[in-house]
This record gives C-alpha cells, structure tokens and sequence, in this order.
C-alpha cells in the first residue's frame, strides 16, 4: 500500500508546487510566460513518467557517457552560447541550459565511481570525482554563473558524508575553500590558518597536514586574485549583501526591493495579481530568481509557509528514499537529488529573503524556465524508479 | 546498514535551514510586515504636486499689478547624469557650482527631476531642447512665475517674492521647497490669500522612477488658485505720479480717495524692479541696493519721517481755533522778516506786516506761526499734535509703517536734558522745523480731516479680495470723526483754497478744478529743503486728496504744487469733469 502512495505523493506534491509555480509565473510574468512554462510542464511531467520506466541499471552503464557529453557541452557553452552570458544554447522554441543537466552528471558520475568503493577509500576514489564536481564548477562559473557554479562542492560534500566520510575528513578536503573564503583579509586568515593548523596537526599524519597545510596557504593565497578578476557586478552583489542598506538605489536595489516585497506581503498577502512591486518591475528577475518574492507578496506568510512546507515534505520524501534503499549506486544518486534541491530551495529563498548573497539560482518547480524545470522532473523520476526498484 | 541510518544530520541541517527561513518569514511578513507594506506603497505611488498659481493683484479698474506667466526651469534626473554632461551644460547655462557637487555627489542617486535653474532664458531653453539627444536625463520644465507689469512704478505698494528658505521650511509645514513667498509688500501682507494650494495628483511609477500613469484608487486634488486682490490703487494715476516725481532725485506721493480712504496712487522714488528681485538677486547685488544712498528699498510714503514745514500750520491752527487760543481775526505782532526770540533770529521768507489768520496761512507767514506757537506753550503743542496721532501710525495694510515723532516736554527732557532747553525750539517748531516728524502717508490722513471738516477715512489699499471672481472679501472703510466743529475746520478750508489761489500754493492752481492745499519747506540743513504740497478737490466737497514730498530740491510751492495739479487734472480727467484735451 505504502509504495503507491509514496511515488502518488510525490508527484503530487511537486505538481502543486508546479501549479504555486504557474500561477506566480503569470502573476510575475504575464501570460506568454505562463503558456511557455505550461509547455514545459507537460514536457516536464513526459520527462518524469518516462524516467520512471528507466532502471537504474541503465543510468549507472551510462553515466560516464552522460559526464563527458555533458562537459563538452558545457565546453561547447562557453563558445557558442548565447544569453546574458554564455549560459544557454539558443533551440528556437527552447533556451537549453547545459548547466542544469551538469547537476544530474555529476550526481550519476560521483555515484558510480563509488557504488562498489564502499569505505575503503584512496586517494584516487576522492580525487577524481573531486576533479570532475571541480571542473564542472570551473566551467559553469566561467560562463559565468555564480548561483550553478556553486553548486557542485556541496553536493559532492554531501554525497561524501552520506558514503561514510568523517565530517572531519570532509573538512580537511574542503579546508582550502575555507582558507579561499577568508583569504580576501588577511587578518582573518592568519586566524584561521594557524587554527587550522594546531587542530589538524594532531589528527593526521605529518605528510597530509603538510598537503593540506600548502592546498590552504594557495588557496588563502588566490582570493585576492580572483578578487581582482572578478566581474563589476559580482563584487558589486557580495558588497551589496554585506550591506544592503548603505546605498538603497545602488548595488543592493534588488535586495531591498525583494524584501520590501516579501514583507508588504503581511499575513495573507495582497493577493493574487495585485502584487504591487513586482508589477512595476521593482523586482530583478521576477519571474525567475526572485519568484518567491512574487509569492510571498501575493500570498503572503500563509502562501510562504505553505510553499516551504510541501518543499520540507518533498525533500523528507527523497531524503527517505535515499535512507531506505540498498543499492549503493541508488543511494547516493537519491541522496544527489536530494541535496541538489535542498541547495538550490536553501540558496534561493535565503537569497530572496536577504539571508544569502544573490547568486542567481532557480527554485525548483517556481522559477520560470524550460530546462531548470526539466531537469527537476527527471531527477524526480530517478528518485520514484530508485524508490520503485527499491520496493521490488 | 545501521551507520547509514544514523547519517540523519543532513535532514537536521535542512531543518535547521528551515527553520531560519521560517523566522525570517515571520520578521519579515509579521513583525514588520507593516513597514514594508508602507514602504511598498511610497514604492510605487509619486506623489506629484500641481503648482497653483498665485492670485493676481489688480487695480481698481482691474488692470493687473502683479501677475503670473509661464516660465522655463532647468532639470535634471541626478541618477541619469554625469561629469560630462553636467559640464557641457555648464557651457550653455551657467550653473552654481554647490548645486552641481549635490547632484554629482549627495544626490546622485535620485531618480526624480531636480530644478536647478530657474527663469531660463527662452533661447537658452529652446537651445537645450534642441540638443536633448546630447543631454539625456536634463529636461526643460515649465512653472508659473511672477511678473510685475510697470513692477518700478508699483514696486513699494506691490513688493516682490522670494524662494523659501530652509528655515521657513522647517517652520511652515504649508512651503514645499520650489515656493515663492511674499518678502515684501502687498506680496506679503495678503500671501495667505495670494498663494493658493498646490493639487496633489499620485501618479504610478516603475522601479526607475519613471511615471507610468494615474493610479485610479488615488483621486486627483487640483490646484486651489490664490484670491485676486482688487486694489483701491489707480494704475493710471500712479503711473504719472511715478513719471513726475522721476524727474527728480527722491520723493513720495500719496494719493487718497477721500470718500473711503482708498488709497489712489502710492509712489516712492526712487524705486527698484520686483521681477529681478523675484528672480533672486546675488548677495553682492542685494547689498549694493540695501546701501545705495538714494534708498530705493526704502518706500517713503510710510517708512521715512521728515519735517512738514509749514503744513503743519493748518492742522495746529484749526485747533487753536477749536479751543480759543485765537480767532479767524487774530493778529500777532506783524512780520517784518525776522523775529527776535531770547537772543535768536528767526526769519521769515517775507515781510508780510499785520496779517490775520488767514492770510498768514495764505502766505505761509512764520513770524504769525512763531508768536502763535509760544502762545499756546509747548505742552498745548504737543497736546496738538497729539491729538493728530503723529505719533502713531495710521494702519494702512502694509509692512514697515513708521510713527512719526512729538517733541513734547518729556521727549525734550529726555533728549536735552530737564531745562536744558529753552522755548526757542518751541518756535520753530510752530513753522513744522525741527523735531517734529512725519510720514507723507500721516500728514496726507490729517488733510483728509481737514478737507472733511473731521470726518475722514484711515487709509487702505485693499479694496476686495475676488476668488475665482466671485468677492469673498470687500473692505469696510470705517468712518472716524474727530471732536472738533466743522467751524474750525471751515475758517482754515477757507485758507487753504485761498493758498492756491493767491497765496505761495499758484503753482496748483488750476481753473477747471478748484484745489485747495498747503505748501510746506522743510529745512535740512546742510541739503536743500525738502518741497512738499497737499492739496485736496474740488473744495467744495473734496473728492480727492495728493501729497507730494521731494527731497532737498527747494520750495513747496514751486516743486511739489505742479505734481499735485497734475494729478488732480488726471484723477478729474478720467472722471470727465475735464474735457480731455
């Protein structure tokens, strides 16, 4: 009985975000937006009835193949593609961002290199999937997009943690981003640096706390650099979020508009259509990045929460597949899917909210956009085929 | 499996992530939801405020004084400009450098159009409109501004405007920052009236500032225009007094509608241009005008004091007549050019010999003025001129009146010491010398007592005020009647008809128009005598009242009597008792 309803549930869920979706989309957006993303909900829900009817087995034989297809596509992006930046291929009827089927990649690729690793890991099974999730994130941020780009290393995080790597372990092999972060002062990252150093000096061996002492030092070393090379209005969003209200209609204009729009929603919101910044286009990328600041203006703290309870629900749901299932592979693909959406729900809505810097990611199911949307219905296919499988 | 199904930390992080995006929620939509719903609302609803004009001023035949046309201003949107085009502006307009470092720098950011030039010069303004293509976010605006038609010849009864000051912001919520305000003048003894109130209309606007059309919830309030002032001034008239005290250096005329001390003409000379004062004059500019010698800001008729001279003989005469200091046939010793006070001279300009009352009026004989002032004493003289109210003012509805100045006994005390005097000032002051002081506008009230035998009028020049042409106010001239018999009054009429027709007034004589007046020479040693002359017509019944002061040119009767016959002529003219010629 319960299998039924799991994989019911799930889809119906993710249709009524989608249903929350087009409505704000038309809302936000206007009626061809509406229709084109109505399009791409049927697509979508195509997508994920045929996802089911793949097994797992054929998504492990192939995710090699999909890994380099999809890195040279994203090689390929940065050549020939088109957009604000070179973000997308131009289809006619259909912008297809490379980017967001890198997710897919590197959760499939990251899997199968460790479906049969189980614990025992070297050097090599940590390495190359960190060279792959690194070199995607390479890509994706040169296109540039900071919002996609930042997504791999947490995912690869993650999914490490969920094979059975220490939380200190994963730390250590992160340390240099830590030691990047820190980098743009020096006063904090000597302060860090020496922490890090007498903490993990006990904990490793002389020969890895040097490595991860030299990785930290050019890490520490290359933030000012990439600092410097950063583009205008990238330094201009991290300075902005820092402090939002120094220059109202300056750098940080979509920050504060966005949460001026969320909180004139109040309790149940202005209503639908009547939301009076985004009309007036006070809000960047409304019907992409920032349709939850549609959605709250609109529907309010009720509408919010409702929206942020059926994506707790959904992730609870992935997150129980990925729990549940036996197959190592499954696994960590489930639990892929599963971080993939949190990061992008977490990101997005803390964004929005002035939580997080504005990086420029979708929400899954809300945001206006053909592939984003897509490529969520596939990964949810993959995760009622896992729960399916796992059931037999 | 059981270390896997202890890996819940990743859904605990993901609550935890929650659960900070639930507060936040909560702070942004609950606990200051009220906030952003208000800044949302001053978001994307302009507030634009639609200049009322300012009320007219008229004269009694509606001619107008003070009016408004459209002007152009220079304005830029501060966030759609840079360096460049604020210094290629600057080739074309010369602008105030303060007000550029703002625009650049303080008030970059704002998206709404600032005024940073006013009153711009037609070709100036067709030339930047022209080169819109090269000025992106510079527009030409077009406001209301005031004009002043003959502004020199009305400027001291009009006055003229000025630009808010901040400080007047912040005390009057009313101002908004592009006001005029009255500084002078009618301008600012009617303002309230004149100023009307701005109509507010709320227009939508996009994140950019820019206006994209009514808001339908939001009615529009529309401009509630300022009232007209009707005038009791006439135009005509004050234009000729203006061009004939002009061919002197200083001087005031005052003109007086006996029947309800409407005031009919008001002049000082010299006198300034309103518009350019309106338009803001430089602080360089201001202070070569406030310390001009000539005093052109300063309006004679009310604001400046001097000696009547002999005019103050009728008024005092009329009195002692009153109380029986003397009769219509009494003598003093007679004139034989000088009189000998203690071991003072005192002259007179004939030698008149034995004259009674009314001759010694006729010829303006001190030596009878000197006698007669000793007689009643410098406390009875005082009490005279007292009872004129010299010393106080008459309340015409204008700024910056003066009182004028009784040397009584205590005034005396005070400036000379207790019996540090003698009674020789007393004398001279029976001939209107010395500390005895007036405005134009006093002297010309007393006169209009006398030629109404002590019925009279306080003067005004306030005759309506009209909105939207309908009278909501009419002034109520109030009759004031003086306890004195019109006996009195009628032995020194007599005189004063007399003056014009055979005495040192000829120079006003004129044979259509019987006028009866006074000249008057006041001493202002070391210059040359101030003239004045006040006349009244017809005598029978007067109508109309004139005095004229010039300053240091000499005699009354040869300078300042030809004035108020001129104008008596024109004021007959335009009623048709005169042919005109």
């Amino acid at each position: 009985m319960s299998k039924l309803n799991n994989s019911r549930i799930i889809i119906g869920v993710v249709i009524i975000l989608n249903i929350i979706g087009l409505v704000t989309i038309y809302s936000a957006g206007g009626s061809n937006y509406f229709f084109r993303e109505l399009i791409w909900t049927i697509l979508g829900i195509g997508i994920l009835l045929a996802t089911v009817k793949i097994p797992v087995r054929l998504w492990e034989n192939f995710s090699i193949h999909i890994f380099i297809l999809t890195f040279l596509l994203l090689v390929l992006v940065l050549i020939v593609g088109g957009g604000p930046a070179n973000r997308w291929f131009d289809l006619g009827f259909f912008n297809f961002q490379p980017s967001e089927l890198a997710k897919v990649a590197i959760i499939l690729f990251i899997a199968q290199r460790w479906a049969y690793k189980k614990i025992a890991f070297n050097m090599k099974d940590l390495l190359i999937p960190i060279v792959a999730a690194l070199s995607y994130a390479l890509l994706v941020l040169l296109e540039p997009d900071m919002g996609t780009g930042l997504i791999f290393l947490p995912v690869l995080a993650g999914m490490m943690f969920w094979h059975g790597i220490s939380m200190f372990q994963i730390f250590l092999l992160f340390s240099p981003i830590f030691s990047f972060i820190f980098g743009f002062s020096i006063y904090l990252w000597i302060g860090y640096f020496v922490g890090f150093a007498i903490i993990t000096y006990r904990k490793t061996t002389v020969v890895s706390w040097l490595i991860a002492l030299m990785t930290n030092i050019l890490a520490g070393l290359s933030s000012p650099i990439i600092w410097a090379n950063l583009k205008e209005y990238q330094k201009a969003r991290i300075i902005g979020f820092l402090s939002p209200w120094l220059d109202p209609k300056g750098m940080s204009w979509n920050l504060i508009q966005s949460q001026i729009a969320v909180g004139s929603g109040r309790i149940f919101g202005k209503g639908f259509l009547s939301g009076t910044q985004k009309k007036l286009a006070f809000l960047p990328n409304r019907e992409t990045d920032f349709i939850f600041s549609t959605l709250s203006e609109e529907f309010g703290f009720v509408g919010a929460i409702l929206t942020l309870t059926l994506y707790f629900f959904l992730l609870y749901q992935i997150y129980k597949i990925a729990q549940k299932t036996q197959n190592e592979f499954a696994r960590l693909v489930a639990i892929g899917i599963f971080l993939v959406f949190s990061y992008q729900i977490i990101v997005n809505i803390g964004m929005v909210l002035g939580l997080l810097p504005i990086t420029g990611i979708a929400l899954p199911f809300l945001s206006y956009g053909g592939s984003s949307l897509i490529v969520s219905y596939l990964m949810i296919g993959l995760a009622i085929r896992i729960y399916k499988e796992n059931q037999l | 499996m059981a270390e896997y199904a202890s890996r819940k930390s990743l859904l605990i992080l993901l609550g935890i992530c929650f659960i900070i995006i639930t507060i936040k929620l909560i702070h942004l939509q609950i606990i200051r939801g009220e906030r952003y719903f208000r800044l949302s609302e001053a978001n994307h609803i302009r507030k634009v405020y639609i200049p009322a004009s300012r009320g007219k001023i008229l004269d009694r035949n509606n001619i107008p004084l003070a009016d408004t046309r459209p002007s152009f201003a220079l304005s830029v949107i501060p966030c759609e400009i840079d360096s460049g085009i604020i210094t290629k502006l600057n080739k074309i307009v010369p602008l105030d450098s303060n007000k550029i470092k703002s625009l650049l720098y303080d008030q970059a950011y704002l998206r709404t159009p600032i005024k940073i030039k006013r009153h711009l010069d037609i070709k100036i303004a067709s030339q930047i409109e022209e080169l819109a293509a090269e000025f992106p976010g510079v527009t030409i605006e077009i406001e209301p501004v005031r004009i002043y038609p003959d502004g020199k010849a009305f400027a001291h009864i009009i006055g003229y405007l000025g630009e808010i000051t901040t400080e007047e912001l912040k005390s009057d919520s009313f101002y908004k920052p592009w006001h005029y305000v009255g500084r002078y003048g009618l301008e600012a003894v009617y303002e309230k009236y004149l100023r009307g109130r701005d109509g507010i209309r709320y227009t939508e606007i996009d994140a950019l500032g820019r206006e994209i059309g009514p808001i339908p919830e939001k009615r529009e309030v529309p401009p509630d225009p300022g009232c007209d002032i009707i005038l009791t001034i006439d135009a005509e008239l004050q234009k000729l007094a203006y061009n004939l005290l002009s061919q002197h250096q200083r001087g005031a005329v005052i003109g007086l509608d006996l029947k309800d001390g409407g005031v009919l003409c008001l002049v000082s000379y010299p006198s300034f241009d309103p518009e350019v004062l309106t338009k803001g004059i430089s602080t360089k500019e201001w202070e070569k005008l406030a310390n001009d010698k000539s005093a052109p800001l300063i309006n004679r008729v009310i604001s400046a004091i001097y000696p009547p001279g002999s005019t103050i003989k009728p008024p005092i005469t009329s009195l002692a007549l009153e109380y029986g200091f003397i009769t219509e046939n009494t003598k003093f010793a007679p004139c034989a050019g000088e009189f000998r006070y203690g071991n003072r001279k005192f002259r007179c300009l004939g030698k008149h010999g034995s004259l009674a009352l009314t001759d010694a009026i006729v010829y303006s004989c001190n030596i009878y003025f000197y006698q007669l002032a000793l007689k009643l004493g410098i406390d009875k003289f005082g009490e005279f001129l007292k009872f004129w109210q010299i010393d106080e003012k008459t309340g015409i509805d204008l700024l910056s009146e003066r009182k004028g100045n009784i040397p009584t006994r205590a005034y005396l005390d005070n400036r000379y010491g207790k019996n540090r005097w003698t009674s020789g000032l007393l004398v001279n002051y029976g001939v209107g010398q010395g500390e005895i002081l007036l405005t134009p506008l006093k002297l010309a009230v007393i006169y209009s007592a006398i030629a109404q035998e002590g019925e009279f009028y306080l003067p005004h020049l306030l005759k309506e005020i009209r909105k939207s042409d309908s009278i909501i106010y009419r002034y109520q001239p109030a009759k004031k009647n003086l306890p004195v018999s019109k006996r009195s009054f009628q032995i020194v009429k007599k005189a004063l008809q007399d003056v014009v027709t055979r005495g040192t007034g000829w120079a006003a004589y004129m044979p259509e128009i019987a006028i009866a007046g006074k000249t008057g020479t006041a001493e202002n040693p070391p210059y040359r005598d101030h003239a004045w002359f006040v006349g009244y017509a017809p005598v029978e019944n007067p109508e109309v009242l004139f005095c004229v002061l010039i300053e240091n040119v000499g005699k009354g009767g040869a300078y300042a009597a030809p004035i108020v016959r001129e104008l008596v002529k024109k004021y007959f003219e335009k009623r048709n008792f005169i042919a005109n010629e």
